[in-house]
């Protein structure tokens, strides 16, 4: 039986411009992963919270309104609290400069804007499976 | 019948050049591609003649500027008289840097100022909430009290500079605020000019600052209506929004028929509370998008406008002409922009303002061509308010009205995107209206299924963007210079707070809270309870709070 | 540990064993079923959260369907229950239905089993949706409901056979709907003039989002689980679980076998026959 990899995707913070988290969650669908999408206006609690429960494989995260830095800080620092090592991609509006730092904080992935649903799915295979597809 | 006679002979020939001249040479070249479609989806024919408009008649449905069905204008000499307002959305950060790019601006030549709040302004969280960590000033200025307001209009005489803000769920507030700086200024109510956009159905579609559930927000709606029709005269009391819609991956016919369709909310709204159309009606605007189709767009705006006219007119019987008009603000739209070889976008921008410019548009707003990396440096704002003005003053377009009228593809496409605006408007009033549509979830499904869609043809490369699938550079370009919202600019809106409330009246602001809660838990309009809060220096947070007890809080639960 | 056993159901009752060591009692299983739209995720949430209120620790499972052609699933009821997925009482599972037909997920029993062990005080389930088929419910759960809604057409009609018949009640949402009395009262002539059996069956009218009606099926709920208990058809209903579960296990054993042995040139007989050496082989590995 093919493993099915269990995604979360969901915005953290107060953006609602929620057309890239959709339309990437009916993509990651399509290429035949679970995906539970959580919706807009998520705490960085609520986040973490679903991926434990949910037992994801990875976490995908949409942010367009420049917060990414305080979320993505929030988010890990909550997941090393509760002892889980999912890994992350990041979509949205971020800043080149910011990437390196984002990197070293711990998310596996950035995705700007113009990036195609065959790189996001080949990546975030590479990510969980652990092997280039 | 001489003039049938004409169109079936000239249908014949239609056909027979296109089996005969047409085929020939596509047999040799072929076209591009198998069909050419709209946005929409209508296949566009090669060529289009008189036969394609036989059906339209002039004075019934194009008409004249200024005159029902409003088709080619909602003024006789549109921009031969007077320009369309240029109007750069801005803000970011603090009162007082706003307040500096706003003055810039108008030094520039922009004619109007739109105002741009950060997302917990929007949501109704001051700068010290919890919620709002990270976000303070990052997608526009932070407005925590009246104090901010004050500082963000320093020098900016309300009187004679237009105010349009892009504010929703907490219209009510900043409106009172505006109020209430205008007043200080010495600038009666019933001078001020401006637009707040307080849509909230849209936000539920597609842009998400709600905060209260749908029956309250439409009761608060219909409270700014009330007060604002009776002391706010030259005010646009909401901003009928499509641009979002279109954002969100809706198709240009899509995006007018909800437009409309949530227009058609309001207007029933209001008039159950009993207010009367032509009287509220004159309040009212729309914004809509200006995306890439050109023809297509142009289309759509002479297409809005009729349909407008005539829901106005035959569905809710108003005879106030004013009150018939579709007056709408454009902006050029976002999502087309690209982060890879950004300056292409320049010219993106150039042809959509264009296309509103020929769609007959009051106010436009035009990108910056870093949109796609982050808020416009001081550079490219310029940049986009040039744009608009080389348009007004270079291009000729302007000196006579509706200059693309009579096209044959223009009306045939005119009349389409109205025909199919309308079932898509019938079919929502099957449902029980917008508010049921959007409850099920219905709207949002149909633009999530364009908006994939749009996606698939990028990825297959169908549709082509230039310097994004094709015609590529490495990577090695010169990285863009691009606006840093200070992150201090939360700290400094956090100690703003805290001295506010030392020195402010805070029984006094008590007491005003706790007559807004008594006002919003019974039937009585909000606004003039809001308006005494904000002079009295309540926090934004502060009066948001009182409304979510009494009102309740808005979760997203649908829909994929 | 849900997820171990949704991958490597052959292990499953492995682990399910050594977990079983730490539980004394059985929680009780309560499925909601009914089509898309009919708003069980929102009875779900507006029912847990009675009981959660009160201290009672509850789990929840929320099924949907996988495509068959891409085996992909989008998992959505969580973001429908956002009320109760921040209560600390609350664990909310979203499965894929990975190709099973009943309604459910194959490892659906493996789950509950592992949910059980973990002390929860009920366990809800809700299915992908009701249809002819979508049945499964019936025998993972104690009690099934079917919530069904007034505003989407003909389903009375639609429901005549199926999860008709082997539902304990009968929901109808969005009781605040123009249309939904003149629903209810069809429904409920329908099921009078069906069996007797069925006509006694409850039928409860109630507004999720509102809020209205669910104190009163939550009450009945209750009732319900303890006269079956001490009626005895508790047993029964035990007893049919675990039967339709070996049929289940044997079945997906027996479609991997089958899925994987060569037809060659046997004859129907001898294809039969090599299967069944096939499962003694791996029955006998497996001890």
């Amino acid at each position: 039986m093919e493993k099915r990899i269990r995604v979360v995707v969901g915005k953290p913070g107060l953006d609602g411009h929620d057309r890239g988290s959709k339309v990437v969650a009916r993509a990651l669908r399509d290429a035949g992963m679970e995906v539970i999408y959580t919706g807009i206006r998520q705490t960085p609690e609520e986040i973490v919270n679903t991926v434990l429960q949910e037992d994801a494989d990875i976490l995908g995260l949409s942010i367009l309104s420049g917060a990414h830095m305080k979320l993505c800080q929030k988010i890990i620092k909550l997941m090393k609290e509760k002892e889980i090592n999912v890994p992350i991609f990041l979509g949205g509006i971020i800043p080149a400069d910011d990437i390196p730092e984002l990197k070293k904080m711990g998310v596996n992935e950035v995705f700007g804007p113009g990036t195609s649903f065959e790189d996001i799915i080949k990546r975030v295979k590479e990510i969980v499976l652990g092997t280039a597809v | 019948m001489d003039q049938e006679n004409k169109i079936n002979e000239l249908v014949e020939k239609k056909a027979l050049w296109y089996e005969k001249t047409f085929k020939k040479t596509v047999s040799r070249f072929p076209e591009r591609k198998k069909e050419f479609k709209t946005s929409y989806g209508k296949v566009v024919d090669p060529v289009y003649t008189p036969a394609d408009v036989k059906d339209i008649d002039y004075a019934k449905d194009i008409g004249f500027p200024g005159e029902y069905p409003y088709t080619r204008g909602v003024q006789p000499t549109m921009y031969r008289g007077r320009f369309w307002t240029m109007r750069q959305y801005a803000g970011f950060a603090s009162a007082e840097e706003s307040n500096k790019r706003y003055r810039y601006l108008l030094e520039q030549g922009q004619t109007g100022l739109s105002v741009a709040f950060d997302l917990p302004t929007q949501i109704g969280y001051d700068s010290d909430d919890e919620m709002s960590e990270g976000e303070v000033g990052k997608v526009g200025v932070a407005i925590d009290s009246l104090k901010d307001m004050e500082i963000l209009f320093d020098s900016i005489p309300l009187d004679k500079v237009s105010v349009s803000m892009t504010i929703n769920s907490t219209s009510a507030i900043l409106l009172s605020m505006l109020m209430a700086v205008g007043e200080k200024q010495g600038v009666r109510h019933d001078q001020l000019r401006g637009t707040i956009q307080n849509d909230i159905l849209k936000e539920y579609i597609a842009r998400g600052t709600y905060v209260f559930p749908p029956d309250p927000s439409m009761r608060v709606i219909v409270d700014i209506f009330e007060y604002g029709s009776k002391n706010l005269p030259k005010f646009n009391l909401i901003s009928i929004s499509g641009y979002h819609i279109r954002e969100a991956g809706a198709n240009a016919v899509q995006e007018v028929a909800f437009t409309i369709a949530d227009g058609i909310a309001y207007v029933e709204a209001a008039i159950k509370a009993g207010l009367d159309p032509n009287v509220f009606g004159t309040n009212l605007s729309f914004f809509f998008n200006a995306h890439n189709n050109f023809i297509e767009e142009i289309s759509k705006f002479r297409a809005a406008r009729k349909i407008w006219a005539k829901v106005m007119k035959e569905r809710f019987h108003v005879t106030n002409e004013e009150a018939l008009k579709l007056k709408f603000h454009t902006q050029t739209a976002g999502s087309t922009l690209t982060a890879q070889q950004p300056m292409n976008n320049i010219i993106r921008v150039t042809m959509q303002a264009l296309s509103a410019v020929l769609g007959g548009t009051q106010s436009l707003h035009t990108n910056s061509f870093d949109e796609a990396l982050g808020l416009p440096t001081q550079e490219s704002a310029t940049i986009a308010l040039r744009t608009q003005q080389i348009i007004a003053y270079e291009s000729g377009v302007t000196d006579t009205v509706d200059p693309f009228a009579g096209s044959y593809l223009i009306e045939h496409l005119t009349k389409d995107i109205e025909e199919k605006a309308m079932e898509y408007i019938k079919k929502i009033d099957d449902m029980g209206g917008m508010v049921r549509a959007v409850e099920t979830g219905y709207v949002q499904k149909e633009i999530l299924n364009s908006a994939y869609e749009a996606q698939l043809r990028i990825e297959k490369k169908e549709d082509v963007i230039v310097g994004m699938n094709e015609f590529t550079t490495e990577k090695g370009s010169k990285p863009t210079p691009i606006l840093k919202v200070d992150t201090s600019v939360e700290e400094k809106q956090k100690s703003k707070i805290k001295e506010l409330k030392e020195i402010r009246d805070n029984n006094l602001v008590s007491e005003k809270l706790s007559s807004l809660k008594l006002a919003a838990a019974s039937k009585e309009n909000i606004m003039p309870f809001i308006y005494e809060a904000v002079k009295a220096y309540a926090t934004l947070g502060e009066i948001t709070n009182v409304l979510r007890e009494v009102f309740g809080e808005f979760r997203e639960s649908v829909i994929l | 540990m849900i997820t171990l056993v949704e991958n490597h159901p052959d292990s499953a009752w492995k682990i399910i064993e050594t977990l079983k060591k730490n539980t004394l009692r059985d929680a009780p299983t309560v499925g909601f079923t009914g089509s898309p739209g009919a708003g069980k995720s929102t009875l779900v949430s507006a029912y847990v959260s009675m009981m959660a209120a009160k201290n009672q620790k509850i789990g929840v499972i929320a099924v949907d369907p996988s495509s068959p052609f891409t085996m992909g699933a989008f998992l959505g009821d969580r973001i429908r229950m956002r009320d109760i997925s921040e209560s600390e009482n609350v664990y909310i599972r979203s499965v894929a239905s990975r190709g099973s037909v009943g309604g459910l997920c194959d490892a659906i029993y493996d789950i509950v089993d592992v949910m059980k062990a973990f002390g929860f005080d009920k366990i809800i389930i809700e299915t992908v949706g009701a249809g002819q088929s979508e049945i499964e419910i019936v025998y993972v759960a104690d009690t099934v409901l079917l919530v069904m809604s007034p505003d989407s057409g003909d389903e009375i009609q639609m429901f005549k056979a199926g999860i008709m018949e082997i539902a304990d009640g009968y929901v109808v949402n969005k009781i605040d709907l123009p249309q939904a009395n003149a629903f209810s009262v069809k429904l409920r002539n329908t099921l009078a003039l069906e069996n007797d059996v069925k006509s006694k069956r409850k039928v409860f009218e109630v507004s999720a989002s509102k809020n209205l009606g669910v104190e009163e099926l939550e009450k009945w709920i209750e009732e319900f689980y303890s006269d079956m208990s001490s009626s005895g058809e508790i047993f029964k209903r035990h007893e049919r679980r675990l039967k339709r579960r070996v049929r289940s296990n044997l079945m997906r054993v027996m479609d991997d076998i089958i899925s994987s042995q060569e037809v060659g040139k046997n004859s129907l007989r001898e294809f039969k026959s090599l299967i069944v050496k096939k499962y003694i082989q791996q029955e006998a590995c497996d001890d």
